[in-house]
Protein backbone atom coordinates (compact mmCIF):
# COMPACT_ATOMS: atom_id res chain seq x y z
CA UNK A 1 0.00 0.00 0.00
CA UNK A 2 1.34 3.05 -0.92
CA UNK A 3 1.15 5.98 1.67
CA UNK A 4 0.65 9.36 1.62
CA UNK A 5 3.85 10.50 3.13
CA UNK A 6 7.06 8.80 3.48
CA UNK A 7 7.95 10.05 6.94
CA UNK A 8 5.18 11.75 9.81
CA UNK A 9 7.44 12.81 13.17
CA UNK A 10 5.56 13.94 15.49
CA UNK A 11 5.95 15.60 18.22
CA UNK A 12 8.93 14.15 18.98
CA UNK A 13 11.69 14.58 21.75
CA UNK A 14 15.30 13.56 22.94
CA UNK A 15 17.18 15.13 26.13
CA UNK A 16 20.46 14.51 26.98
CA UNK A 17 22.56 16.18 28.96
CA UNK A 18 23.74 18.99 27.62
CA UNK A 19 21.36 19.05 24.77
CA UNK A 20 17.53 18.59 23.79
CA UNK A 21 15.62 17.64 20.83
CA UNK A 22 12.28 19.74 21.54
CA UNK A 23 8.94 18.73 19.73
CA UNK A 24 10.24 17.87 16.84
CA UNK A 25 6.75 17.88 14.13
CA UNK A 26 7.98 17.09 10.35
CA UNK A 27 5.90 15.52 7.12
CA UNK A 28 7.80 14.46 3.67
CA UNK A 29 5.33 13.35 1.39
CA UNK A 30 5.94 10.88 -0.79
CA UNK A 31 8.19 11.81 -4.14
CA UNK A 32 9.97 14.96 -2.24
CA UNK A 33 13.27 15.59 -1.30
CA UNK A 34 13.41 17.26 1.94
CA UNK A 35 16.73 18.63 3.35
CA UNK A 36 17.40 18.73 6.85
CA UNK A 37 19.72 22.13 7.16
CA UNK A 38 21.43 22.87 10.72
CA UNK A 39 24.81 23.82 11.93
CA UNK A 40 27.07 21.77 13.66
CA UNK A 41 25.12 20.60 16.58
CA UNK A 42 21.99 21.36 15.84
CA UNK A 43 20.87 18.15 16.15
CA UNK A 44 20.22 16.75 12.49
CA UNK A 45 22.17 13.30 13.13
CA UNK A 46 19.70 13.06 16.23
CA UNK A 47 16.95 13.22 14.54
CA UNK A 48 18.19 10.63 11.78
CA UNK A 49 19.54 8.11 14.39
CA UNK A 50 15.77 8.74 16.18
CA UNK A 51 14.02 7.70 12.39
CA UNK A 52 16.25 4.53 11.93
CA UNK A 53 15.57 3.72 15.94
CA UNK A 54 19.89 3.91 16.57
CA UNK A 55 18.87 5.63 19.76
CA UNK A 56 15.52 5.60 22.04
CA UNK A 57 13.05 8.57 21.61
CA UNK A 58 11.70 10.21 25.18
CA UNK A 59 8.42 11.01 23.35
CA UNK A 60 6.85 11.49 20.37
CA UNK A 61 5.48 9.62 17.34
CA UNK A 62 7.95 8.36 13.82
CA UNK A 63 5.80 6.41 11.27
CA UNK A 64 7.66 5.50 7.92
CA UNK A 65 6.11 4.99 4.97
CA UNK A 66 2.83 4.64 7.46
CA UNK A 67 4.52 2.52 9.97
CA UNK A 68 5.90 2.97 13.38
CA UNK A 69 9.75 2.78 12.81
CA UNK A 70 9.77 0.44 16.04
CA UNK A 71 7.68 -2.02 14.88
CA UNK A 72 9.46 -4.79 12.99
CA UNK A 73 12.66 -2.80 12.00
CA UNK A 74 13.95 -5.48 10.34
CA UNK A 75 11.47 -5.71 8.14
CA UNK A 76 10.87 -2.10 7.26
CA UNK A 77 14.99 -1.53 6.39
CA UNK A 78 14.45 -3.52 3.63
CA UNK A 79 12.68 -0.62 2.17
CA UNK A 80 15.38 1.94 3.24
CA UNK A 81 18.75 2.76 1.69
CA UNK A 82 20.82 4.49 4.42
CA UNK A 83 23.91 6.70 3.85
CA UNK A 84 25.21 7.57 7.15
CA UNK A 85 28.99 9.74 7.98
CA UNK A 86 30.50 8.43 10.54
CA UNK A 87 30.01 4.70 10.27
CA UNK A 88 30.79 1.75 7.59
CA UNK A 89 31.61 -1.04 6.59
CA UNK A 90 35.80 -2.84 7.59
CA UNK A 91 37.94 -1.40 6.49
CA UNK A 92 39.36 -4.93 5.05
CA UNK A 93 36.13 -5.63 2.78
CA UNK A 94 36.36 -4.84 -0.43
CA UNK A 95 32.60 -3.80 -2.87
CA UNK A 96 33.06 -7.42 -4.67
CA UNK A 97 32.69 -9.03 -0.76
CA UNK A 98 30.30 -6.32 0.49
CA UNK A 99 27.84 -7.31 -2.53
CA UNK A 100 28.22 -10.75 -1.03
CA UNK A 101 27.06 -9.82 2.08
CA UNK A 102 24.41 -8.02 1.39
CA UNK A 103 23.03 -10.17 -1.18
CA UNK A 104 22.46 -12.47 1.47
CA UNK A 105 21.09 -9.90 4.08
CA UNK A 106 18.66 -8.15 2.20
CA UNK A 107 15.77 -9.73 -0.19
CA UNK A 108 15.60 -6.66 -2.82
CA UNK A 109 19.61 -6.50 -3.12
CA UNK A 110 19.96 -6.20 -6.79
CA UNK A 111 23.46 -7.60 -7.89
CA UNK A 112 23.53 -6.34 -11.70
CA UNK A 113 22.61 -2.95 -10.17
CA UNK A 114 25.05 -2.60 -7.48
CA UNK A 115 27.74 -3.57 -10.03
CA UNK A 116 26.77 -1.24 -12.73
CA UNK A 117 26.48 1.35 -10.43
CA UNK A 118 30.29 0.71 -9.61
CA UNK A 119 31.11 1.02 -13.11
CA UNK A 120 29.47 4.16 -13.60
CA UNK A 121 30.91 6.23 -10.58
CA UNK A 122 34.03 4.70 -11.57
CA UNK A 123 34.40 2.45 -8.00
CA UNK A 124 37.01 -0.22 -8.23
CA UNK A 125 35.24 -3.94 -7.29
CA UNK A 126 38.66 -5.38 -6.17
CA UNK A 127 39.99 -2.62 -3.80
CA UNK A 128 39.97 -2.86 0.41
CA UNK A 129 37.53 -0.13 1.55
CA UNK A 130 40.38 1.47 3.96
CA UNK A 131 42.03 2.42 1.11
CA UNK A 132 39.15 4.59 -0.53
CA UNK A 133 39.69 8.54 -0.64
CA UNK A 134 36.24 9.84 1.15
CA UNK A 135 34.40 10.87 -2.40
CA UNK A 136 35.16 7.18 -3.08
CA UNK A 137 33.72 5.75 0.39
CA UNK A 138 30.17 7.52 -0.12
CA UNK A 139 30.14 6.61 -3.76
CA UNK A 140 30.53 3.02 -2.70
CA UNK A 141 27.73 3.71 0.14
CA UNK A 142 25.37 5.35 -2.31
CA UNK A 143 26.00 2.49 -4.54
CA UNK A 144 24.94 0.03 -1.70
CA UNK A 145 21.75 2.15 -0.64
CA UNK A 146 20.51 2.25 -4.43
CA UNK A 147 21.15 -1.34 -5.23
CA UNK A 148 18.01 -1.94 -2.73
CA UNK A 149 15.70 -0.10 -4.83
CA UNK A 150 14.48 1.43 -1.96
CA UNK A 151 11.39 3.58 -1.44
CA UNK A 152 13.18 6.19 0.96
CA UNK A 153 16.75 7.16 1.02
CA UNK A 154 18.28 8.45 4.25
CA UNK A 155 21.09 10.19 3.93
CA UNK A 156 23.07 11.97 6.85
CA UNK A 157 25.79 14.23 5.79
CA UNK A 158 26.44 12.00 2.73
CA UNK A 159 27.82 15.11 0.30
CA UNK A 160 30.43 16.44 3.23
CA UNK A 161 33.88 16.56 2.21
CA UNK A 162 33.22 15.61 -1.14
CA UNK A 163 34.78 17.74 -4.12
CA UNK A 164 32.04 19.98 -5.69
CA UNK A 165 32.55 17.49 -8.91
CA UNK A 166 31.71 14.35 -7.11
CA UNK A 167 29.09 16.02 -5.03
CA UNK A 168 27.22 17.71 -8.04
CA UNK A 169 27.34 13.89 -9.65
CA UNK A 170 25.76 12.53 -6.64
CA UNK A 171 23.03 14.71 -5.85
CA UNK A 172 22.00 14.47 -9.86
CA UNK A 173 21.85 10.73 -8.47
CA UNK A 174 19.13 11.70 -5.78
CA UNK A 175 17.41 14.15 -8.13
CA UNK A 176 17.03 11.02 -10.80
CA UNK A 177 15.69 8.59 -7.78
CA UNK A 178 12.72 10.95 -7.20
CA UNK A 179 11.56 10.79 -10.64
CA UNK A 180 9.93 7.84 -9.06
CA UNK A 181 6.81 9.52 -6.93
CA UNK A 182 7.11 6.64 -4.53
CA UNK A 183 10.36 7.58 -3.85
CA UNK A 184 11.68 9.97 -1.27
CA UNK A 185 14.93 11.30 0.26
CA UNK A 186 15.84 13.14 3.52
CA UNK A 187 19.09 14.68 3.57
CA UNK A 188 20.92 16.44 6.12
CA UNK A 189 23.96 18.57 5.55
CA UNK A 190 25.69 21.61 6.85
CA UNK A 191 26.48 22.15 2.96
CA UNK A 192 23.00 24.11 1.92
CA UNK A 193 23.95 24.96 -1.45
CA UNK A 194 23.90 20.85 -2.10
CA UNK A 195 20.53 20.95 -0.51
CA UNK A 196 19.10 24.32 -2.07
CA UNK A 197 20.17 23.01 -5.65
CA UNK A 198 17.73 19.57 -5.21
CA UNK A 199 15.42 19.74 -2.01
CA UNK A 200 11.57 20.47 -2.69
CA UNK A 201 11.12 20.60 0.86
CA UNK A 202 13.59 22.56 3.50
CA UNK A 203 13.74 22.20 7.42
CA UNK A 204 15.72 24.38 9.45
CA UNK A 205 16.89 22.64 12.42
CA UNK A 206 18.64 25.00 15.22
CA UNK A 207 19.90 24.07 18.45
CA UNK A 208 17.75 21.21 19.02
CA UNK A 209 14.58 23.35 17.65
CA UNK A 210 12.57 22.81 14.40
CA UNK A 211 12.74 26.63 13.64
CA UNK A 212 10.76 25.97 9.70
CA UNK A 213 9.61 23.42 7.53
CA UNK A 214 8.39 24.44 4.31
CA UNK A 215 8.51 24.15 0.79
CA UNK A 216 11.87 25.39 -0.93
CA UNK A 217 9.94 27.67 -3.31
CA UNK A 218 7.63 28.70 -1.08
CA UNK A 219 10.14 30.24 1.32
CA UNK A 220 11.80 32.28 -1.24
CA UNK A 221 8.54 33.62 -2.57
CA UNK A 222 7.66 34.24 1.45
CA UNK A 223 10.95 35.92 2.40
CA UNK A 224 12.86 38.52 1.00
CA UNK A 225 15.90 40.96 2.05
CA UNK A 226 15.78 44.90 2.40
CA UNK A 227 18.75 46.83 2.42
CA UNK A 228 18.59 49.95 3.78
CA UNK A 229 20.36 52.64 5.89
CA UNK A 230 20.23 52.30 10.16
CA UNK A 231 18.41 55.20 10.16
CA UNK A 232 15.88 53.39 8.56
CA UNK A 233 15.23 51.19 10.65
CA UNK A 234 12.36 52.27 12.68
CA UNK A 235 10.27 52.05 9.75
CA UNK A 236 9.55 48.12 10.21
CA UNK A 237 7.60 46.67 12.43
CA UNK A 238 10.00 44.82 15.09
CA UNK A 239 7.34 41.50 14.86
CA UNK A 240 7.88 41.69 11.17
CA UNK A 241 11.94 41.02 11.08
CA UNK A 242 12.76 37.55 10.85
CA UNK A 243 16.33 38.30 11.00
CA UNK A 244 18.93 41.13 10.59
CA UNK A 245 22.71 41.94 9.96
CA UNK A 246 23.27 45.72 10.98
CA UNK A 247 26.37 48.09 10.12
CA UNK A 248 27.70 51.15 11.20
CA UNK A 249 26.82 52.37 7.48
CA UNK A 250 23.91 49.85 6.42
CA UNK A 251 21.08 47.09 7.33
CA UNK A 252 19.83 44.37 5.83
CA UNK A 253 16.95 42.51 6.72
CA UNK A 254 15.22 39.64 6.34
CA UNK A 255 11.50 40.00 5.98
CA UNK A 256 8.13 38.39 5.24
CA UNK A 257 7.60 40.07 1.97
CA UNK A 258 3.81 40.93 2.61
CA UNK A 259 5.17 42.52 5.78
CA UNK A 260 7.75 44.67 3.83
CA UNK A 261 6.49 48.77 3.69
CA UNK A 262 5.92 50.88 0.64
CA UNK A 263 8.75 51.84 -0.93
CA UNK A 264 11.83 49.60 -0.27
CA UNK A 265 13.11 47.16 -2.52
CA UNK A 266 13.15 43.25 -2.52
CA UNK A 267 15.86 41.29 -2.89
CA UNK A 268 15.19 37.48 -3.41
CA UNK A 269 17.14 35.48 -0.57
CA UNK A 270 18.90 32.30 -0.71
CA UNK A 271 18.11 29.19 1.68
CA UNK A 272 21.28 29.53 2.90
CA UNK A 273 20.74 33.38 4.10
CA UNK A 274 17.63 32.40 5.46
CA UNK A 275 19.19 30.35 7.22
CA UNK A 276 21.79 31.97 8.55
CA UNK A 277 19.56 35.28 9.29
CA UNK A 278 17.41 33.04 11.27
CA UNK A 279 19.55 31.23 13.08
CA UNK A 280 21.18 34.47 14.13
CA UNK A 281 18.49 36.62 14.86
CA UNK A 282 17.34 33.16 17.34
CA UNK A 283 20.58 33.52 19.09
CA UNK B 1 21.67 -14.23 9.22
CA UNK B 2 24.16 -15.75 6.55
CA UNK B 3 25.52 -12.11 5.73
CA UNK B 4 26.88 -11.40 9.04
CA UNK B 5 28.42 -14.40 9.03
CA UNK B 6 29.67 -13.96 5.84
CA UNK B 7 31.14 -10.38 6.96
CA UNK B 8 32.89 -12.15 10.00
CA UNK B 9 34.10 -14.97 7.32
CA UNK B 10 36.21 -12.21 5.31
CA UNK B 11 37.26 -9.89 8.15
CA UNK B 12 38.76 -13.54 10.09
CA UNK B 13 40.02 -14.22 6.70
CA UNK B 14 41.99 -10.08 6.59
CA UNK B 15 42.71 -9.68 10.33
CA UNK B 16 42.95 -12.47 12.08
CA UNK B 17 46.08 -14.15 9.74
CA UNK B 18 48.04 -14.96 12.84
CA UNK B 19 45.24 -16.92 14.40
CA UNK B 20 44.51 -18.77 10.95
CA UNK B 21 48.36 -19.49 11.33
CA UNK B 22 48.97 -20.44 14.55
CA UNK B 23 45.72 -22.81 15.75
CA UNK B 24 46.96 -25.27 13.08
CA UNK B 25 50.52 -25.39 14.26
CA UNK B 26 49.02 -26.38 17.69
CA UNK B 27 46.64 -28.65 15.99
CA UNK B 28 49.66 -30.15 14.37
CA UNK B 29 52.04 -29.95 17.53
CA UNK B 30 49.42 -31.18 19.63
CA UNK B 31 48.90 -34.20 17.77
CA UNK B 32 52.20 -35.41 16.57
CA UNK B 33 54.71 -33.91 19.13
CA UNK B 34 55.69 -36.37 22.04
CA UNK B 35 53.64 -35.61 25.10
CA UNK B 36 52.46 -32.16 24.25
CA UNK B 37 48.54 -32.85 23.38
CA UNK B 38 48.39 -29.82 26.13
CA UNK B 39 49.37 -27.68 22.96
CA UNK B 40 45.71 -28.37 21.70
CA UNK B 41 45.09 -25.75 24.90
CA UNK B 42 46.83 -22.70 22.69
CA UNK B 43 44.16 -23.70 19.89
CA UNK B 44 41.49 -23.52 22.44
CA UNK B 45 42.27 -20.45 23.67
CA UNK B 46 43.05 -18.46 20.44
CA UNK B 47 39.42 -19.80 18.60
CA UNK B 48 37.79 -18.28 21.96
CA UNK B 49 39.74 -15.02 21.04
CA UNK B 50 37.77 -14.86 17.51
CA UNK B 51 34.14 -13.31 18.51
CA UNK B 52 36.06 -11.14 20.68
CA UNK B 53 38.28 -9.51 18.86
CA UNK B 54 35.87 -9.26 15.74
CA UNK B 55 33.56 -7.63 17.60
CA UNK B 56 36.44 -4.99 19.21
CA UNK B 57 37.20 -4.67 14.80
CA UNK B 58 33.45 -3.95 14.65
CA UNK B 59 33.09 -1.12 17.01
CA UNK B 60 36.43 0.32 16.29
CA UNK B 61 34.69 0.58 12.33
CA UNK B 62 31.65 1.51 13.13
CA UNK B 63 30.04 -1.62 11.78
CA UNK B 64 28.06 -1.99 15.12
CA UNK B 65 26.67 1.51 14.11
CA UNK B 66 26.19 1.12 10.42
CA UNK B 67 24.88 -2.76 11.13
CA UNK B 68 21.71 -1.08 12.49
CA UNK B 69 20.50 0.03 9.09
CA UNK B 70 20.44 -4.11 8.21
CA UNK B 71 17.67 -6.24 8.19
CA UNK B 72 18.86 -7.98 11.24
CA UNK B 73 17.21 -8.01 14.54
CA UNK B 74 19.09 -6.86 18.02
CA UNK B 75 19.16 -10.73 18.69
CA UNK B 76 20.70 -11.78 15.51
CA UNK B 77 23.38 -9.11 15.40
CA UNK B 78 24.42 -10.70 18.73
CA UNK B 79 23.70 -14.24 18.25
CA UNK B 80 26.22 -14.09 15.41
CA UNK B 81 29.32 -13.79 17.61
CA UNK B 82 27.93 -16.43 19.87
CA UNK B 83 27.28 -18.73 16.58
CA UNK B 84 30.68 -18.10 15.25
CA UNK B 85 32.32 -19.61 18.54
CA UNK B 86 30.20 -22.41 18.22
CA UNK B 87 31.35 -22.88 14.83
CA UNK B 88 34.86 -22.16 15.54
CA UNK B 89 34.80 -24.74 18.77
CA UNK B 90 33.73 -27.10 16.64
CA UNK B 91 35.83 -27.32 13.86
CA UNK B 92 38.60 -27.40 16.61
CA UNK B 93 37.43 -30.42 18.49
CA UNK B 94 37.18 -31.93 15.10
CA UNK B 95 40.76 -30.86 14.08
CA UNK B 96 41.85 -31.94 17.70
CA UNK B 97 40.30 -35.01 17.26
CA UNK B 98 40.97 -36.08 13.74
CA UNK B 99 44.97 -35.40 14.73
CA UNK B 100 44.59 -38.17 17.50
CA UNK B 101 42.84 -40.37 15.40
CA UNK B 102 45.96 -40.12 12.49
CA UNK B 103 48.25 -39.67 15.46
CA UNK B 104 47.30 -43.42 16.18
CA UNK B 105 46.90 -44.93 12.72
CA UNK B 106 50.94 -43.76 12.43
CA UNK B 107 52.29 -44.57 15.68
CA UNK B 108 49.37 -46.94 16.92
CA UNK B 109 49.03 -44.90 20.16
CA UNK B 110 45.72 -42.90 21.34
CA UNK B 111 46.15 -40.52 24.16
CA UNK B 112 42.89 -41.48 25.25
CA UNK B 113 43.24 -40.78 28.87
CA UNK B 114 45.09 -37.42 28.83
CA UNK B 115 42.53 -36.70 25.96
CA UNK B 116 39.83 -36.83 28.38
CA UNK B 117 41.14 -35.42 30.78
CA UNK B 118 41.78 -32.23 28.68
CA UNK B 119 38.70 -32.28 26.67
CA UNK B 120 36.25 -30.69 29.78
CA UNK B 121 39.24 -27.51 30.73
CA UNK B 122 39.33 -26.96 26.89
CA UNK B 123 35.92 -26.86 26.27
CA UNK B 124 35.86 -24.11 29.35
CA UNK B 125 38.68 -21.98 27.54
CA UNK B 126 37.00 -22.06 24.15
CA UNK B 127 33.76 -20.35 25.91
CA UNK B 128 34.55 -18.66 28.64
CA UNK B 129 35.99 -15.50 26.57
CA UNK B 130 32.75 -15.06 24.69
CA UNK B 131 30.73 -15.96 28.08
CA UNK B 132 32.57 -13.58 30.58
CA UNK B 133 33.87 -10.84 28.11
CA UNK B 134 31.26 -11.16 25.10
CA UNK B 135 28.25 -9.33 27.64
CA UNK B 136 30.78 -6.68 28.81
CA UNK B 137 31.90 -5.41 25.39
CA UNK B 138 28.35 -5.32 24.15
CA UNK B 139 27.76 -2.93 27.43
CA UNK B 140 30.85 -1.20 27.70
CA UNK B 141 32.19 -1.19 24.40
CA UNK B 142 35.65 -2.87 23.38
CA UNK B 143 38.36 -0.20 25.01
CA UNK B 144 36.28 -0.45 29.05
CA UNK B 145 36.53 -3.88 28.82
CA UNK B 146 39.96 -4.60 29.05
CA UNK B 147 39.68 -4.91 32.58
CA UNK B 148 37.55 -7.78 31.75
CA UNK B 149 40.30 -9.72 29.36
CA UNK B 150 43.06 -9.41 31.85
CA UNK B 151 40.74 -10.57 34.65
CA UNK B 152 39.68 -13.40 32.88
CA UNK B 153 43.54 -14.02 31.84
CA UNK B 154 43.95 -14.09 35.89
CA UNK B 155 40.70 -16.67 36.41
CA UNK B 156 42.50 -18.80 34.13
CA UNK B 157 45.61 -18.81 35.64
CA UNK B 158 44.14 -19.57 38.88
CA UNK B 159 42.04 -22.14 37.42
CA UNK B 160 45.29 -23.79 35.79
CA UNK B 161 47.49 -23.12 39.03
CA UNK B 162 44.96 -24.73 41.08
CA UNK B 163 44.91 -27.99 38.96
CA UNK B 164 48.63 -28.23 38.98
CA UNK B 165 48.61 -27.49 42.92
CA UNK B 166 46.00 -30.09 43.35
CA UNK B 167 47.88 -32.77 41.16
CA UNK B 168 50.90 -31.77 42.86
CA UNK B 169 49.25 -32.52 47.12
CA UNK B 170 46.93 -35.81 46.08
CA UNK B 171 48.86 -36.76 42.99
CA UNK B 172 48.13 -36.71 39.22
CA UNK B 173 47.00 -40.91 39.22
CA UNK B 174 44.65 -39.88 41.73
CA UNK B 175 42.94 -37.22 40.23
CA UNK B 176 42.71 -38.72 36.90
CA UNK B 177 41.82 -41.98 38.77
CA UNK B 178 38.40 -39.75 40.38
CA UNK B 179 37.55 -38.54 37.14
CA UNK B 180 37.75 -42.18 35.63
CA UNK B 181 35.76 -43.81 38.43
CA UNK B 182 33.11 -41.78 37.33
CA UNK B 183 33.94 -40.20 34.20
CA UNK B 184 30.17 -39.99 32.49
CA UNK B 185 28.84 -38.36 35.49
CA UNK B 186 32.20 -36.24 35.62
CA UNK B 187 31.76 -35.26 31.51
CA UNK B 188 27.73 -34.86 32.09
CA UNK B 189 28.13 -32.03 34.80
CA UNK B 190 30.86 -30.39 33.50
CA UNK B 191 29.33 -29.99 29.64
CA UNK B 192 25.79 -29.14 31.52
CA UNK B 193 27.87 -26.07 33.16
CA UNK B 194 28.92 -25.12 29.70
CA UNK B 195 25.83 -25.18 28.51
CA UNK B 196 24.09 -23.23 31.38
CA UNK B 197 26.65 -20.92 31.38
CA UNK B 198 26.52 -19.97 27.38
CA UNK B 199 22.93 -19.67 27.44
CA UNK B 200 23.18 -17.40 30.19
CA UNK B 201 25.61 -15.21 28.70
CA UNK B 202 23.96 -15.19 25.01
CA UNK B 203 20.57 -14.27 26.52
CA UNK B 204 22.04 -11.28 28.90
CA UNK B 205 24.13 -10.14 25.94
CA UNK B 206 20.71 -9.94 23.81
CA UNK B 207 18.99 -8.28 26.46
CA UNK B 208 22.03 -5.29 26.49
CA UNK B 209 22.15 -4.76 22.59
CA UNK B 210 18.47 -4.98 22.63
CA UNK B 211 18.77 -1.37 25.01
CA UNK B 212 21.86 -0.21 23.40
CA UNK B 213 21.72 3.08 21.76
CA UNK B 214 24.56 4.05 18.71
CA UNK B 215 25.43 7.03 18.74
Amino acid sequence: MQTKNTLEIRNLTKSYKDFSLQDLNLTLPSGCIMGLIGENGAGKSTVIKLILDMIRRDAGEILILGQDNREHPEILREDLGIVLDDTGFSGCLTPKQINHIMKNSFQNWDENYFRGFLKKLSVPEDKQFKEFSKGMKMKLFIAVAMSLHPKFLILDEATNGLDPLVRDEITDLFLEFTRDETHSVLISSHIVSDLEKICDYIAFLHKGRLMLCEEKDMLREKYGIVHCNPDQLRDFPENAVKGRRITKYDAELLLERDQVPNGFPVSPVSIEELFVFMAKEEA
Amino acid sequence: MKGLLLKDLYMMKSYLKAYLFLIPVFWILGSFSEDSLFLTVYSCLLTAMIPISLQTYDEKEHWSCYSCTLPYSSGQLVSVKYLLNLMTMLLNFTMILLGQLIRTLCVSEFNLQELSLLLIPELFISVLPTVFILPIIFKFGAEKSQLANIILAVLIGVVFGGMTIAEDSIGTETVISKVLQNPAVFTAIALAGIVILYGISWQISMKIYARKEFH
